[in-house]
């Protein structure tokens, strides 16, 4: 059996993403997947249970089989500081090895994804430098290129990793940094004794949010709803403020927006069921529309939600949800899985060596 | 095929009633009374068959009543149906069986009222199409064809017969002109309330009407159009044979907003919807007083042969009207000398245009006045202007007008309340108007004028040139695998090299070693710019470097790169465009837009970073001619700089022409660009070009 950690410098990084398309490719190949999330801090309830939400929605993906107590066997359920003084961390330490224990057995490779980032749960002897030294796990680390100061970051973690840290995967990449990242960074890593797995390009669906989230992070009211079984991927948004004929070029550059605007403006609502690139109408100031609007959208299955909020607070709204998109649904998960297969060398990964 | 709807053999009143007040009441009372006779196709004498469908009754008023038209025995070829909307599609699917081809639904509950009235209107839309039925409406006022007397309309009022027919988007806007038809005495051959639109719209009857006798002028009312390109073609061709005289709402910003929540219309470019018109040859009316000032004054006159005279017994309304005339850009005539001698005979005060018979003067000076000016050469139209002296009588004064008027056109201005009242009833009576601001009647002699203008107007079929369509489909392919959004940046270029127009070499850079690499290649001193689809004005943020020599050429582009990841997020950029650098010319801008309803709007002006100030810019819509290409060039008032000012050499206006073609060639050829410029172009001298230096573009959907 073998295990590699995924961790990361910076939360949401796209550890859960890269796990998920790893799991699913080793399964195509063949290998039993096992999947182990040993701290987890989002925790939520669902159908009754206290689980981590991502780890939840990864195993449920990958569908493991493994009972969710020993998939994250550590949540957060109080405040940090609460939990730090609350817990017995040889008690959690051992709950953990056993979990893992369990996890692994009967399993070809295990992908063991770490907490927020590399130095979350150091204060329980739960984060991932602990985790990789506990179950001597190599790591790959998964980078978000926000700029070039990451190299920094990189070496940082090694200093604290050592020789466990192996591997580095950019994710995000766009624009003419990755003709950048490719030649020099390689050589540099290689340099410090890591290997560079690939680089994975900035894709807007994945970044993208589901209507349905949408409307529940703004508290939204359905006017049009979603036609059943499509909800949209929303990638980019548009804040209507201007006149049509200017608002046309903006509408038109875009692919797979939803437009803010009060729900007044009739003429920029009407204008965007038209051009077809914008998939989803936020109506602000709890302003009702025209019916005429409506009974378009409908005719289009454009989907129409109502918020309360003024323009200006939902887009803060919307950005603060931005970013934050899960692997959710099958196009999404078709897309991470395709573009790792693409661009990720998977040969230099040793667990996919050997059975 | 619409005939019928204007002449049609049996009606079938679906939705009528015998309560008073009731849509279906009036609509019924004024269906019967359709008089009992009309003309047949050949001239011959049949009488119309008039049902009312009610299953509550058997009769109604004079007519028999049917609970559904399947019941009724003979053949129906017109309904109008005035039931709730809800039952409507029943209706609809009921006509379609009983092989009634025309309907005229009134009544309303559809996508003007929302959600579920869309559903219905879709419905009927369907229902339409299953068994080719022509609509009008819904949600419409009906129809009316003063010839025969069918008033199929649930108005109370019935206008008076004439020569113009007149489309109304608006019901109630019909509704009015109707009523005040008769007071103005404004005649209608026919009158149609377009209502929704849902099947048959402007275009379909402006077709119909083009081919009718009784319509001498076609005016309508809109407030969307809904097909621009038929709309364009349509009215280009109907407009050589008569006028076209359209008003439409929602030109302003606010406007189109009131419009966008009334009928859902999408809002279009103030520019693009006039373009369409110029083009067409529409003649466009800002105001109800426009729109049957124009379309009265071209029911009885089709172009003015000359320029303007006026004979006026008042100095005052003859210097306003001659302001006016210079003003609309149309001429005041000059008389020969044998005409001035006539009139200076006839001893009146000035016998130059405009000709002053004085105060003092009776009605049959100014008669013999206004004989002698209409007999002058040069005299295309004459605006007769009197104010109520004690010598001049009216009713004389206008028996001239009415004598005259077939020598030249004449337009009277009676100037006066009470005592101008029995002439303008007789002009009335031969469908002239009496102005009584000299201005009107100048504005109505301009829009003829540019009528007649546009009639004549001949234009060549646009080029075609001979390009490389498959370097561009090639293009729109990579740029469709390629997964993450960026607008085609420097790939544009490729578009241009495709389409034969001249551009400066050029490179995309992502690494220093790239960007001397093609510099080498291209020679120095070169010019680099960032490309990104967030920087839109580069100079403003300092990413153009212009003259860049070999040694600068690595520190250029790590600078341009430093100053634009200030201004946007690293992911945003693409790389730095190394160019050959073009110094000197005169800067223009050639730009397009998909209007979203007349296609592709082409724009030319002078650049610069003035041009958002100045807006000196002219429009057409694609594809244009060689005519068409110029004249948009030679519209700016920016055309004298490319021409040369003070001793400059004249700028290559030929290679101007010959990017405006072919780039309205590319808007054609490819639907799928929404937005494209050039801007700048530097074009040089006579004889030496022009280079687009900067190309910009937005891509759709492929289609």
């Amino acid at each position: 059996m073998k295990s590699l950690l995924v961790s990361s410098i910076e939360k949401y990084s796209g550890k859960s993403a890269v796990i998920t398309a790893l799991g699913l490719i080793l399964r195509e190949k063949g290998f039993k997947v096992g999947y182990f999330k040993p701290f987890g801090v989002g925790t939520t309830r669902i159908s009754n249970e206290l689980v981590d939400e991502d780890a939840y929605n990864t195993a449920s993906v990958l569908n493991t089989g493994d009972n969710m107590e020993d998939v994250c066997p550590v949540k957060l359920d109080r405040p940090y500081v609460e939990f730090v003084c609350s817990v017995d961390p040889v008690a959690l330490k051992k709950r953990v090895m056993d979990s893992y224990k369990r996890i692994s057995e009967g399993k070809d490779v295990v992908l063991v994804e770490g907490a927020v980032e590399y130095k979350v749960g150091r204060a329980l002897g739960l984060s991932d430098l602990d985790v990789s030294s506990a179950l001597d796990l190599k790591s790959l680390m998964v980078v978000k290129y926000t700029s070039d100061f990451v190299l920094d970051g990189i070496l940082a973690a090694r200093e604290l990793f050592g020789e466990r840290l192996k591997f580095v995967l950019f994710n995000q990449l766009a624009g003419y940094k990755k003709v950048y990242v490719k030649d020099i960074t390689e050589r540099f890593l290689k340099r410090k004794g890591m290997e560079m797995l690939g680089t994975l390009p900035y894709d807007p669906l994945l970044a993208g949010l589901f209507v349905t989230e949408i409307c529940d992070a703004l508290n939204g009211e359905w006017l049009v709803k979603s036609k059943p079984g499509e909800d949209v991927i929303i990638e980019e948004f548009l804040i209507g403020a201007m006149s049509p004929p200017s608002a046309l070029k903006y509408f038109r550059s875009v692919r797979q927006a939803a437009l803010i605007t009060g729900g007044d403006r009739a003429d920029l609502q009407n204008l965007a069921l038209e051009t077809g690139n914008i998939k989803c109408l936020l109506l602000t100031g709890h302003l009702e529309p025209p019916g005429t609007m409506l009974g378009k959208a409908e005719e289009k299955g454009i989907p129409v939600i109502m918020v309360a909020d003024d323009t200006l607070t939902t887009t803060e709204k919307v950005d603060e949800v931005f970013g934050k998109a899960r692997i959710k649904g099958d196009a999404k998960i078709r897309r991470i899985k395709e573009l790792v297969e693409r661009f990720i060398d998977l040969k230099s990964l040793e667990v996919l060596n050997r059975k | 095929m619409l005939d019928q709807f204007f002449n049609p053999e049996g009606i079938a009143v679906v939705g009528a009633t015998p309560k008073e007040g009731k849509v279906g009441n009036t609509l019924l009372k004024n269906i019967l009374s359709f008089p009992e006779q009309v003309k047949g196709k050949d001239n011959t004498k049949q009488s119309v068959r008039i049902y009312a469908v009610n299953p509550k009754y058997e009769k109604i008023l004079d007519a028999k009543c049917y609970p559904s038209v399947l019941q009724i025995e003979e053949g129906v070829n017109l309904a109008v149906i005035a039931v709730p909307a809800i039952r409507v599609p029943e209706v609809l699917e009921q006509c379609g069986e009983k092989g009634i081809k025309n309907v005229v639904v009134i009544s309303a509950g559809f996508k003007e009222a929302g959600r579920g009235g869309a559903v219905l209107e879709s419905e009927l839309i369907r229902i339409s199409d299953k068994y080719g039925l022509s609509v009008v409406g819904p949600n419409c006022l009906g129809i009316i064809n003063t010839h025969t007397g069918l008033n199929a309309t649930f108005g109370k009022a019935t206008p008076p017969e004439g020569n113009i027919a007149f489309l109304s988007q608006s019901g109630a806007f019909a509704l009015a002109v109707i009523d005040w038809s008769k007071v103005a005495s404004v005649g209608f051959s026919k009158v149609v309330s377009l209502g929704n639109k849902a099947v048959l719209d402007e275009c379909d009857f402006i077709e119909y009407l083009a081919k009718d006798d009784e319509t001498a002028v076609i005016t309508m009312y809109l407030e969307d159009i809904r097909e621009g390109r038929r709309f364009m073609d349509v009215v280009r061709q109907v407009s050589k044979i008569k006028p076209v005289v359209v008003m439409k709402s929602g030109r302003t910003e606010a406007g189109a907003k009131a419009a966008s929540s009334h009928t859902g219309s999408i809002a279009g470019s103030v520019e693009a919807f006039s373009t369409a018109f110029q083009q067409a040859g529409v003649v466009e009316a800002n105001s109800i007083t426009d729109l049957f000032d124009f379309s009265l004054t071209l029911s009885r006159i089709r172009d003015v042969k000359g320029g303007i005279a006026i004979v006026t017994n008042s100095g005052g309304p003859g210097v306003m009207a001659a302001d006016a005339i210079e003003e609309s850009g149309l001429k005041l005539a000059a008389f020969d000398r044998r005409t001035m001698e006539k009139l200076r005979d006839l001893h009146v005060a000035n016998f130059y245009n405009p000709v002053d018979v004085k105060g003092d003067a009776d009605s049959e000076k100014f008669g013999t006045a206004l004989g002698i000016v209409s007999a002058a050469e040069r005299v295309g139209a004459i605006i007769a202007i009197l104010s109520p002296t004690a010598p001049i009588e009216f009713d004389k004064a206008g028996d001239y007008v009415l004598e005259l008027n077939d020598k030249k056109p004449i337009i009277p201005v009676f100037m006066g309340g009470e005592t101008v009242m029995r002439a303008v009833e007789g002009f009335k009576k031969h469908g002239i108007t009496n102005y009584f601001d000299p201005v009107r009647a100048v504005k109505a002699l301009c829009a003829v004028d540019k009528y007649s203008e546009s009639r004549e107007k001949v234009s060549a079929p646009p080029p075609y040139f001979k390009v490389d369509r498959k370097a561009i489909k090639k293009l729109m392919e990579l740029r469709e695998r390629e997964e993450a959004k960026m607008g085609i940046g420097v790939e544009g270029f490729k578009v241009l090299e495709a389409y034969g127009i001249p551009a400066p070499s050029y490179g995309k850079a992502e690494t220093t070693e790239e960007a001397l690499g093609i510099a080498d290649r291209i020679g120095y001193p070169v010019s680099m710019k960032i490309v990104s689809p967030d920087i839109v004005h580069k100079t403003d943020v300092g990413c153009v470097k212009l003259n860049v020599r070999r040694e600068e050429v690595k520190e250029t582009f790590f600078e341009i790169l430093h100053r634009a990841e200030k201004y946007t997020s690293a992911r945003r950029i693409e790389g730095v465009l190394v160019q050959q650098m073009i110094e000197g010319g005169k800067e223009v801008i050639v730009g397009m837009k998909r209007d979203m309803h007349f296609g592709p709007l082409i724009m030319f002006g002078l650049g610069g970073i003035y041009v958002e100030v100045f807006k000196d810019v002219s429009f057409r819509i694609a594809p244009l001619s060689k005519d068409d290409a110029i004249e948009m060039i030679k519209s700016v008032k920016a055309y004298r700089i490319l021409r040369g000012v003070r001793g400059e050499p004249m700028s290559d206006i030929d290679s101007l022409v010959d990017v405006l073609l072919r780039f309205s060639q590319i808007s054609m050829d490819f639907p799928e660009i929404l937005e494209a410029d050039l801007n700048p172009i530097k074009v040089f001298e006579h004889g030496k070009g022009c280079y687009a230096i900067d190309f910009k573009m937005i891509m759709g959907e492929r289609k």
